[in-house]
């Protein structure tokens, strides 16, 4: 494979942004395990970021880097992908992400990066060969699959509960919740953790593979990037995670112990599945079809569909805009990198 | 998709459906002993001890659903509403029975037209409200049972004219002090049912309009 040359500043650069991203998505996401065990009181604001940000940490020793390997080798052709290429589809990302916060639409961060080396790649390459639809056709897939799976386990485990208790009033229920919702965010932050830390490890991975200093195999890939990435993802959590109140919890439906139990635990499980398979997947879309899921098992009208309807948009749009956008950026890159 | 799956507990719609028939045969117990009132025909401390007994009776099921309310984790409507209209099916009770129990305190030997209309009135209203209580687990059945609540709204304000009536009548014709007195709380006590019937009326509305 032929490498082509990046001075120093540039990988940096690079490799910071990345990291930023990385730290951008625990900013953002890492509230979404810890709303219910504040709100019910089970842990104090500061004690549960720490809380979320350390399971955040700990997935790096639970999950194999496959969701990074589909992003780094299995979305598109490594060898077409180059310093440029990784700055278009960062800051494509970057810029949907804002675009997305600022209208209020609850985009995946995940979608919007693979969109954007997608777009950047194909603008450089100037057509669609150099997507492997392996891995892209699977991430595209599981845009749709993984709010149905976290729909499906969440509404579940709220009907199993729900037999489990069904002599006892929400209130007496709740008691025996007091761990179990410490053990479904701690679930939750893993998966949290192992599949969006990995998507930056993914995109390093194909940075250092351009730049010649790793191979397409898993040993060569310093552990200081596996490390850095967890830690960003932790970090960002720990430092985003008190923005409690916008969270989706309180946004879709309202969670008390249990049900929040309940859709911690199924995004958890769907998290940890799609990992497990390597496949990158929106922790966000997948937390939210288990909200969804567990509301509807409740009450379907307490789930406010307008809020879901605009996820429906979000999976439409980011993909084909974080493209378009990283495709701009590619060109603006190469005058100045 | 899982509210099929959850947990059904039909047993507070049995539960309310019994209550409201306590409810349907203390009224017609009411309308018995104010018809008979001086006629001779019923044998009114029997009647009065009827309605006393079906007080009783409810009171016991009202206690038996607010139990089940806290030994389930699951309820087939609002469990506020559940609880809202067991105590107003209660208050309609409770209403009845002050009626009958003013035949014997203010010693009331005789009953009146506007009596015996006011009666009939607030036995029918029991009767729809124990339809709509009966109704309220089938959805198909909305329609009928929002307008058995209008009914049971329209039969509470004629009552409201029989009573003014009443009163102006007892004025009118010169009766004694002692007998307006006696019969203006009586026909109160007896607007007080048809009052109560239409609070749990609308509890019911507020059901099916948030189950709609």
């Amino acid at each position: 494979m032929q490498h082509i040359t990046i001075s120093l500043w540039s990988l940096g650069l690079l490799i910071a942004v990345a990291l930023a991203f990385d730290f951008m998505n625990g900013f953002h996401d890492g509230a979404n395990s810890i709303s219910t065990i504040v709100a019910t009181g089970a842990l104090t604001p500061k004690q549960a970021v720490a809380f979320a940000a350390l399971f955040n940490f700990i997935a790096l020793w639970v999950f194999q880097l496959k969701v990074a390997a589909t992003i780094g080798k299995g979305t598109v052709d490594p060898t077409l992908v180059d310093h440029y290429v990784i700055f278009g589809a960062l800051m494509g990302a970057l810029a949907w992400n804002i675009i997305t916060w600022y209208y209020g639409i609850p985009s995946s961060s995940s979608h919007a990066l693979v969109g954007g080396l997608v777009g950047a790649t194909v603008a450089k390459a100037g057509g669609l060969t150099p997507i492997l639809w392996g891995g892209f056709g699977k991430i595209l897939i599981f845009i749709i699959i993984s709010p149905l799976v976290g729909f499906l386990i969440g509404g579940m485990l709220m009907v199993l509960v729900a037999w489990l208790f069904r002599n006892q009033s929400p209130h007496q229920a709740s008691r025996w919740f007091n761990s179990g919702q410490l053990f479904a965010a701690a679930a939750y932050s893993l998966g949290h953790g192992g599949n969006d830390a990995q998507k930056t490890i993914g995109i390093v991975w194909l940075l250092l593979i351009t730049a010649g200093v790793s191979t397409t195999d898993v040993s060569t890939l310093p552990m200081w990037v596996v490390y850095a990435c967890y830690a960003a993802i932790a970090w960002g959590t720990y430092l985003g995670g008190w923005r409690i109140v916008k969270t989706m919890g309180t946004k879709i439906t309202r969670l008390n112990a249990v049900s929040g139990s309940c859709a911690s635990l199924g995004g958890a499980i769907s998290l940890g599945l799609a990992t497990l398979g390597g496949i990158p997947v929106s922790t966000t879309h997948t937390i939210t079809g288990a909200i969804v899921g567990v509301g509807t098992a409740q009450d379907v009208r307490a789930v406010r569909w307008a809020v879901t309807f605009n996820l429906v948009i979000a999976w439409v749009l980011t993909v084909p805009a974080a493209g378009v956008i990283a495709a701009v950026f590619w060109y603006l890159g190469r005058g100045f990198l | 998709m899982f509210s099929y799956l959850m947990p059904h507990r039909k047993e507070f719609f049995t539960l309310l459906a019994a209550h409201s028939d306590r409810v349907v045969a203390g009224a017609n117990a009411t309308l018995r002993l104010t018809n008979g009132l001086g006629l001779g025909s019923e044998d009114i401390p029997a009647l009065v001890a009827e309605v006393n007994t079906h007080e009783k009776s409810a009171d016991k099921i009202k206690s038996e659903l607010i139990v089940l309310l806290h030994q389930s984790f699951t309820t087939p409507i609002n469990r506020d509403q559940i609880h809202t209209l067991t105590i107003e099916l209660d208050n309609v009770l409770n209403a009845l029975q002050d009626v009958v129990n003013a035949v014997g305190m203010y010693s009331i030997k005789e009953s009146t037209a506007e009596a015996r209309e006011m009666a009939a009135l607030g036995a029918d209203a029991c009767m729809r409200l124990n339809r709509a209580v009966i109704a309220l687990p089938q959805k198909n059945r909305k329609a009928e049972t929002i307008n058995l609540c209008k009914e049971i709204d329209a039969i509470e304000s004629q009552a409201d004219r029989v009573q003014r009536k009443a009163i102006t009548a007892l004025f009118e014709g010169g009766v004694s002090v002692w007998w307006a007195m006696k019969m203006r709380e009586f026909y109160s006590l007896q607007e007080n049912v048809l009052d109560r019937c239409e609070d749990a009326a609308k509890t019911i509305e507020e059901i099916l309009i948030e189950n709609s």
